[in-house]
């Protein structure tokens, strides 16, 4: 027998697994957002207007919410190595798509499909859950998401260089085809060298695939009404395309997906049924009861940061551009500032849940979020860039520290559900980012981070319903004993 | 004072329920009509853990009236059964207990009725027993002794009279202890109400009431149990009955009915402690080194100041707080533990921590088999076999006690420096005597390692000492070629639903050096069907250390496309080829 520690230097066993793992994330995030700093190439290249521009931000989102479910699923069946595989050689595809675009209508059809990258994020974290003791599940999966996250950010600093080095007007398409080019390159590596489990592993739980488990009737209806808002921010953003708007759809076509997202939905509820009937005659025995609104919470509250971050990665760098009147490959480096911070905020967010409470630093870190965007709401020219650097890495620890914290959570709610509320609470996230680029292709870029400021004190209120998850039941003395807290005596 | 946690009782008995079976019992016997009383009836209720897993007995005999010596038979037998059937070990079923201690009542009687040699003098009794434990009524019998259940006003007959008419009406026992070395004994398991009763009786009570007057005088409020007993075979007598009467009443007054709720809470008293550090202590307990830390379990070496040599303490993880079935077999360990004492099985030592759930183990210096395959890739056969003679001593422990490990992997077996193989990790033992007790646990994975567990497990199936002999061969085979015998793909996400899903693949390829009818061995050893498998460990051991004859012939009558697959298809290969160059011949000529 022997023991790995937890050391991020090592690339042997677990580690080596989360290091894999995390890279796999971090190129679905270069990929995902390899459009954002290279914008206004694209947008002269391809003689783009500006609402098409903010439409080909939305669409690029907007597949992560179903893709989600799908790959989630998927994972469930077939186990993370092979799913992360596929994923990341079948997405290159609309990758190398994009970069030969040469009319709004093509770019818009491969960026909508690129989108299903953004499914990536669930994948990971089974593939983690499996090789990590769960006292070090949280940094692991803070560790995984914000290296993954930072992708991001790298896509910001380098991909305007790489544009430059090929140079012409079409330098972007080579920068977007690389990335395409890394990403399946990767699913070949990644296939090779990861195993879904570590050796002798134990067989599953039957998991009910499809829905969460509620545990109260009132919870069943409660799960119905927050499926809807993934549904319907889809339906906008079809109403957005439509006729009636942009025009990119014909009647008939946003009709035909409107009745499809309806069916959807129903299909959806049949399955919370199909799993969820019991409770309607057989009470749930008290070991395996929980509450909905936990959930809803973290819902609601991974909306606002993770959304806001994707919505806010994906317009930063020519929000920048703009402003200021940078050079892109300045724009793009002074916007990855907003990434960056992943690389310690996201494990930190974990790290003071655990050590100050749930509860506490979710209020502090959802206050600083809405200040936060705030003050990116007073952005403008007259500021001196540094200031607005040092704003937009200010907001972004809090939102990042938020999503943290909010994973953090995540276990201590339901620990046999883990896995799917996580699930619904990514899902969250990307109908965030989807709702506030919808909000942003309607208004210019001060409104928009009001409005998140707004949500985010929308989720601090919806925080005051989160009850604290009970914690650990021992505590350690200083002379190193294990004692019982004692609850009740 | 504290009382005696749910938790811990657990821990003693092995037995989750609730000590809460409440039985009445009365008897009567009486010689009527004769001089002297052949029957004879015995019960006994038990307290506590001994209660929960043996349960309580009730047996009534009637010894054969031609032989002197058939009041002795029928004492001795309902007294040495109930002294006997308490002495088995705790793990094994009941039917196992009660078939073996029977099977030894009974040749002592046939070689007591041989020592006289004279066949009127044989000790021949008939036998019914039913021993009551959990919520089910095992009922064991031979004869022409009865058993009846009186439910619901009902008086059910469960037995069948082991008698044949033969010429002038006469009925000859045909079957009963001590009539010949070999014993039948009927088995019927009856699961109990509460408020049934149960009835037992010898031919001269029960062939001269009427059913109506049993229940009656059964049900009759005011008598004592016991009363009840004497009055029916007062009846009896008054009824016409000329020989003796005897019979039994057990009343089911309460069973031990648990409440979902009821047993998560006892299973959640003792807190999974947190993951420890290097120099924390629990209970006393300081931890000098993390040996293991995973998904499932976090070991840690110890040491306290009561033991000179250091520890191992293994706690569950805390992803199975809300574990049932985990949490169960976690707390069952230290049962099973102590109920197997053998150099074979690491030892699980008592503790008297109170609040958290952990167990404490000897520690034994030396390594894993998996760590015993990394350094020895492809062993020679000798050594492999050497290893699994040890093992295989192991195993015999588990199956002597009525126990199934259900998870032998590499990594569950020992070598200690001084080359003794110790078997580790007994959370996922089933018990023989355990499966008796009724539990509301949900149950829902199947227990053991993926690649390890045999297939009848994955199919719902019970576990029989030859699942673990699966595991062996799985096991020998991953030692002799570094690779297990089955692929089985994402096995543990979607685990295979029919036995042909499981492909063995040969040997040969992965060992050429080795003889073919080791291939075969280990096939055997490890087929997917249990009625295909070795039917003992010894015969495994004998095969792989001397070659089958039968085996052998199979190989050497084995069609060529079975020993040389690549020969075989070369062949076809040549001889389509020379198909095709005569037709295109004869195409060609035609044309």
């Amino acid at each position: 027998m022997s023991t790995e520690k937890f050391n991020l230097l090592s690339f042997t066993g677990k580690m080596r697994v989360l290091h894999l793992t995390w890279i796999a994330f971090f190129i679905t995030f270069v990929v995902w957002f390899n459009l954002a700093p290279m914008l206004q190439a694209i947008k002269a290249t391809l003689g783009l207007t500006d609402a098409e521009v903010k439409m080909l931000l939305t669409l690029n989102v907007a597949l992560a919410i179903p893709a989600r479910v799908i790959v989630g699923m998927l994972t469930d069946k077939y186990g993370p190595r092979i799913v992360y595989s596929a994923l990341l050689a079948l997405f290159s595809l609309p990758c190398f798509a994009f970069a030969m675009a040469d009319t709004f209508t093509q770019a818009a059809i491969a960026r909508f499909l690129l989108g299903g990258i953004g499914a990536g994020f669930v994948i990971g974290i089974r593939m983690v859950s499996e090789w990590f003791p769960h006292n070090e599940l949280g940094t692991a999966e803070g560790i995984y998401g914000g290296w993954g996250n930072f992708g991001s950010a790298a896509a910001a600093f380098t991909l305007p260089t790489v544009a430059l080095i090929f140079g012409g007007d079409d330098g972007w398409r080579y920068a977007v085809g690389i990335t395409g080019v890394i990403s399946l390159v990767y699913s070949f590596i990644f296939y090779a060298s990861v195993s879904d489990t570590p050796k002798g592993s134990t067989y599953f739980r039957p998991k009910n695939l499809g829905a969460l488990e509620v545990t109260s009737k009132g919870d069943f209806y409660f799960l119905l009404l927050m499926k809807i808002p993934m549904y319907a921010i889809l339906a906008f953003l079809t109403y957005n395309l439509s006729p009636a708007k942009m025009g990119m759809l014909s009647q008939t076509a946003a009709i035909g997906i409107w009745v499809f997202l309806v069916a959807l939905y129903f299909v959806e509820v049949k399955k919370i049924w199909d799993v969820n009937k019991d409770v309607f005659h057989t009470p749930v025995p008290e070991m395996h009861q929980y509450q909905f609104k936990q959930v809803a919470v973290l819902n609601v509250l991974y909306f606002a940061t993770f959304g806001s971050e994707l919505a806010v990665v994906s317009m930063l760098p020519l929000f920048f551009a703009t402003t200021f009147e940078l050079s892109p490959v300045m724009a793009g480096m002074v916007a990855s500032a907003y990434a960056f911070m992943n690389l310690m905020s996201r494990p930190g967010g974990g790290w003071l849940s655990d050590r100050f409470g749930r509860k506490p630093v979710l209020l502090i870190l959802t206050a600083g979020l809405a200040i936060g965007y705030f003050a990116m709401g007073q952005v403008n020219s007259s500021w001196p860039l540094w200031l607005a650097v040092v704003a937009a890495m200010a907001c972004s620890f809090f939102v990042q520290a938020g999503e943290g914290a909010v994973f953090a959570v995540v276990p201590l709610i339901k620990r046999r559900l883990t896995g799917q509320i996580a699930g619904m609470t990514g899902a969250y996230g990307n109908v965030g980012a989807v709702t506030y680029l919808a909000v942003f292709a309607a208004v210019d870029a001060s409104t928009f981070f009001f409005v998140i400021a707004a949500t985010a004190v929308l989720g601090f209120v919806a925080l005051l319903f989160l009850e604290e998850p009970q914690g650990q039941m021992a505590e350690v003395r200083e002379d190193g004993s294990v004692e019982l807290i004692n609850v009740s005596s | 004072m504290m009382t005696k946690t749910k938790a811990a009782t657990a821990i003693e008995s092995g037995v989750l329920q609730p000590d809460t079976l409440k039985l009445s019992i009365g008897g009567y016997s009486d010689a009527g009509a004769k001089d002297g009383n052949d029957d004879a009836f015995a019960a006994y209720t038990p307290e506590g853990s001994v209660k929960l897993i043996k349960g309580a007995v009730a047996c009534i005999a009637d010894g054969v009236s031609c032989s002197e010596n058939s009041h002795i038979a029928s004492q001795t037998s309902v007294t040495n059964f109930i002294s006997d059937y308490y002495a088995t070990p705790d793990s094994w079923s009941i039917r196992d207990s009660v078939s073996r201690v029977l099977k030894s009542l009974n040749n002592w009687l046939f070689s007591q009725g041989g020592l006289l040699n004279r066949n009127d003098d044989a000790y021949v009794t008939t036998f019914t027993a039913a021993v009551i434990k959990s919520t089910t009524a095992h009922i064991f019998h031979a004869g022409d002794t009865r058993a009846y259940l009186l439910r619901d006003n009902k008086l059910e007959l469960l037995t069948q009279d082991h008698c044949r008419f033969l010429a002038g009406n006469k009925s000859h026992l045909v079957r009963a202890l001590g009539i010949d070395t070999r014993l039948e004994m009927d088995y019927l398991p009856t699961e109990l109400k509460q408020g049934d009763v149960l009835f037992l009786s010898t031919d001269g009570v029960h062939e001269f009431v009427q059913e109506q007057d049993i229940i009656a005088l059964a049900q009759s409020p005011s008598l004592s149990w016991e009363e009840k007993a004497k009055a029916i075979a007062v009846k009896a007598l008054a009824g016409g009955s000329d020989d003796n009467v005897t019979c039994l009443l057990v009343s089911v007054d309460e069973l031990p009915l648990e409440d979902i709720n009821e047993s998560h809470r006892a299973l959640t008293e003792l807190i999974i402690p947190p993951v420890l550090d290097v120099g924390m202590k629990i209970d006393g307990y300081e931890v000098l080194k993390v040996l293991y830390s995973g998904t499932r379990s976090h070991v840690y070496l110890v040491k306290h100041p009561n033991y000179q040599r250091p520890l191992i303490l293994k706690a569950p993880s805390e992803n199975f707080t809300e574990d049932a079935q985990y949490l169960e077999g976690f707390i069952r360990e230290q049962w099973v533990g102590r109920k197997l004492n053998s150099p074979y099985v690491m030892k699980i030592l008592p503790h008297d921590g109170e609040k958290f759930l952990y167990h404490l183990c000897e520690y034994v210096e030396g390594e894993t088999l998996r760590q015993w395959m990394l350094e020895h890739p492809l062993p020679s056969l000798n050594s492999v076999r050497d290893l699994l003679q040890e093992i295989i001593r192991g195993l015999r422990v588990f199956q002597r006690a009525g126990m199934v490990h259900r998870d032998l992997k590499p990594e569950n077996i020992v070598i200690g420096n001084d080359g003794k193989v110790k078997i580790i990790d007994l959370g996922t033992v089933q018990v023989d005597s355990l499966e008796e007790v009724g539990s509301v646990l949900e149950n829902g994975v199947p227990v053991g390692s993926v690649n390890y567990i045999a297939p009848e497990y994955l199919l719902g199936g019970h576990g029989v000492f030859q699942s673990d002999l699966f595991s062996l061969g799985v096991i020998t085979y991953e030692m002799l070629t570094g690779s297990v015998p089955y692929a089985l793909e994402n096995a543990h996400r979607s685990p295979p639903k029919q036995l042909h899903q499981w492909h063995y693949q040969s040997l040969k390829t992965k060992r050429k050096d080795l003889p073919a009818w080791v291939d075969m061995v280990l096939e055997k050893a490890c087929n997917p069907s249990v009625a295909r498998r070795y039917p003992a460990y010894s015969e495994f051991l004998h095969d792989l250390t001397k070659p089958n004859p039968v085996m052998l012939r199979q190989i050497n009558q084995a069609p060529l496309m079975e020993r040389h697959p690549e020969r075989f298809w070369m062949v076809v290969s040549a001889i389509l080829f020379l198909l095709v160059m005569v037709q295109a011949y004869l195409l060609v000529a035609a044309g």
